[in-house]
């Protein structure tokens, strides 16, 4: 294997991290599944289980996994195979918000292995909307009954932790997501035409119907109004004024039903595909465990005070190695921003870089250490 | 004593029955005849009709309840069950329209489900309203009125979501087990076995053997063995079979097998996956949830297994 001295690396350099790094580890551990990976995959071994933190430490000292993940699930017998001998107990619900399901244009040049402070801050966004908007005011979730963790990767991870939704069954999640995601949004229940007039939903109703009057007070209308209407700022007034009180007719636009269709279509959170989704929907998920780390970036998947998500920085605050140089010949890559300076575009070089944006090259498998 | 009558699976009707302390073979002549022909009906019309004098029979129909489901377990066929469930749980609903917001609200707290009301809006905390909503369009989520963890209802949606919630309560508490039974129940579950003849779906599918992997082999043949699929697997099912290039039509048909098949909204449902455009989930997934190959068929996705009819769809998706 022509990576086996870059997989030695690595994997030294995550003992020495675990080695001296306290863990703090999730609720009922007792009851959880653990999975671990190395180079190849994400899950080489699972169906772990660990009766206490003290055993579950001594793990990662001993075998520092490239990659750590446990069930969102409780089980009575989590090391029970196959999964149905487990005993399900009941689960967090966990969103896996990843910068990879946002279909942003900037991917087109940096590429999917890639992320660049543009994929990271509007991931962030994400984020915060689906606590902001959907989970503390729609779902009625107390901010103490949620987390948030970096992924390690190119998003966040935000578990819920809550008695009664714990037990949902993946009927009740996928409900959930579609939810968050605006999918299966039923326009016609929300607007209606009294004569040739379109009435439609307030700011104040409940739901789906009060989060579009609300998006249409606030958010840019420029991309989807007629320029006749975008450019005479007394008619948007106009228009406003009309959907404080559900009369989304106060301005004539022509084919104003295909319009507002368009405008509600677009609204939901971004949670990629329907295969993604079925995922994060799925009771027996493993999902990477916080704090550990992230064996395709060597990054830290770290706990964040969602108070001060705002302010992190996962090319910044993530990071767990130091500035000690190190050489190494790097393939590819675009212009990268890594613990505030720039690096690159690489075009097969050998450079000296600090440790820990080194390890994340090898992570990334861009990088061969001389 | 009519709450008990008209809602016979609420915690007040078994204390109540437990009370008498009724021994099996004390059960009177008349309960074991009204108690068959309540399945009978059930099984025949998918509908219990209500009474008009209530007040007079709702003894003798409390004790037919529970002779009901004795001879239901002793009959021990998952299609008639989950019928008779149905049945149960619409009888009850035609109950609670008409009933009081206070005996509404009673039912739905003696079946584990949370409610308030005012002013004749209806309301219901999330987690009770997703663990038992009935999977149509009209109560998907995204399109509820939710704030603050609560879902506002009309009373008649409400009644709707405690229907289903009865429905489920039923088909899980059968069928149990049941010893030393006298001869009266056992003949009285004999006949119903002879008059249900032909009761059973009798359509026949197109889907034989052979054709399929054997994780969608097996829930076609659990639904036609009449049991009520959870939605994870009548999704997934579904799914592959657009996917593998069923038309809506065939894929609807053979859904009617479910004890609770209405082609309205079995249409509705696989219309719906075929617009969104779901993709096969992976034969890992599908193990996860408890519908994989046992043993594990070694394939990545059930769409590559040989001799399914034809991948056309998921082909054109993936160029």
């Amino acid at each position: 294997m022509e990576s086996e001295r870059e997989i030695a690396f690595v994997r030294k350099k995550f003992a020495d991290y675990y080695a001296n790094k306290e863990i703090e580890f999730p609720e009922k551990l007792e009851q959880r599944e653990w999975g671990f990976g190395g180079w190849k995959d994400k899950i080489e071994a699972r169906h772990f289980s660990f009766p206490n933190s003290k055993s579950l430490q001594e793990y990662f000292k001993n075998n520092a996994p490239l990659y750590a993940s446990y069930s969102v699930a409780y089980y009575k017998e989590p090391e029970a195979r196959p999964i149905d001998k487990k005993g399900w107990l009941g689960a967090e619900l966990v969103f896996d918000l990843d910068s990879d399901h946002l279909n942003l244009p900037c991917i087109a040049k940096h590429g999917k292995n890639w992320v660049c402070e543009g994929c990271l801050s509007e991931v962030k966004r994400h984020t915060q909307r689906l606590i902001e908007d959907f989970l503390v005011p729609d779902f009625g979730i107390r901010r103490e009954e949620i987390e948030v963790n970096f992924s390690g990767n190119r998003g966040y991870h935000v578990h819920v932790n809550n008695e009664k939704l714990n037990s949902l069954e993946s009927y009740g999640r996928r409900e959930i997501l579609d939810y968050v995601s605006g999918t299966g949004l039923d326009f016609n229940r929300f607007f209606a035409k009294q004569g040739a007039r379109l009435v439609g939903p307030e700011p104040t109703d409940w739901g789906w119907a009060g989060k579009v009057a609300r998006y249409a007070l606030k958010n840019d209308l420029s991309n989807i109004l007629p320029r006749s209407i975008v450019s005479k700022p007394e008619r948007l007034k106009a228009l406003r004024k009309g959907i404080e009180r559900g009369n989304w007719d106060a301005v004539r636009i022509p084919k104003k039903t295909d319009v507002w269709r368009a405008f509600v279509k677009d609204l939901g959170l971004r949670l990629g595909r329907e295969v993604d989704k079925q995922v994060t929907g799925d009771v027996t998920k493993l999902i990477r465990a916080p704090d550990t780390l992230h064996g395709g970036s060597g990054l830290s998947a770290k706990r964040i005070d969602f108070k001060k998500l705002d302010e992190f920085d996962p090319m910044k605050d993530a990071i767990v190695f130091g500035e000690e140089e190190i050489e190494v010949k790097v393939s590819r890559t675009p212009k990268i921003k890594f613990g505030g300076k720039e690096y690159g575009p690489y075009r097969g070089e050998q450079v000296k870089v600090p440790e820990a944006f080194g390890i994340y090259l090898i992570c990334k498998k861009a990088a061969k250490r001389l | 004593m009519l709450f008990c009558a008209k809602y016979p699976f609420t915690k007040s009707a078994k204390k109540l029955v437990a009370s008498r302390q009724i021994k099996l073979d004390e059960i009177r002549n008349d309960s074991v005849d009204r108690g068959k022909k309540r399945v009978m009906v059930a099984l025949k019309s998918g509908e219990i009709p209500r009474f008009i004098d209530m007040d007079n029979v709702a003894e003798l129909e409390l004790e037919a309840y529970a002779v009901a489901r004795i001879l239901l377990s002793l009959l021990n066929n998952r299609y008639f069950i989950n019928r008779y469930a149905v049945a149960e749980s619409k009888r009850a609903s035609t109950y609670l329209r008409d009933d009081s917001a206070e005996n509404v609200l009673r039912v739905a707290a003696e079946i584990g489900l949370e409610g308030m009301q005012k002013d004749g809006e209806y309301k219901m905390p999330i987690a009770d309203y997703l663990s038992v909503s009935p999977s149509s369009k009209d109560y998907k989520l995204i399109n509820k009125p939710l704030k603050a963890g609560v879902v506002k209802l009309s009373k008649r949606e409400f009644t709707r979501v405690l229907e289903a919630a009865v429905k489920s309560s039923i088909e899980r508490s059968l069928p149990f087990r049941i010893e030393d039974v006298p001869e009266l129940l056992k003949r009285a579950a004999e006949e119903i076995r002879d008059e249900a003849k032909g009761l059973e779906p009798k359509y026949e599918a197109r889907f034989r053997g052979g054709e399929f992997p054997q994780c969608i082999e097996s829930l076609i043949n659990r639904l036609k063995a009449g049991e009520n699929l959870n939605h994870t697997a009548r999704w997934a099912l579904a799914v592959f079979m657009l996917n593998a290039g069923y038309r809506v039509g065939e894929i609807v048909k053979l859904y009617s097998y479910a004890p609770d098949y209405d082609e309205r909204i079995t249409r509705y449902q696989v219309e719906h996956a075929k617009n969104r455009g779901y993709k096969m989930p992976t034969c890992e997934w599908m193990r996860s949830q408890g519908i994989g190959c046992l043993p594990p068929c070694g394939l990545s996705t059930p769409l590559h297994h040989r001799g399914k009819r034809r991948k056309v769809r998921a082909e054109e998706k993936e160029g």
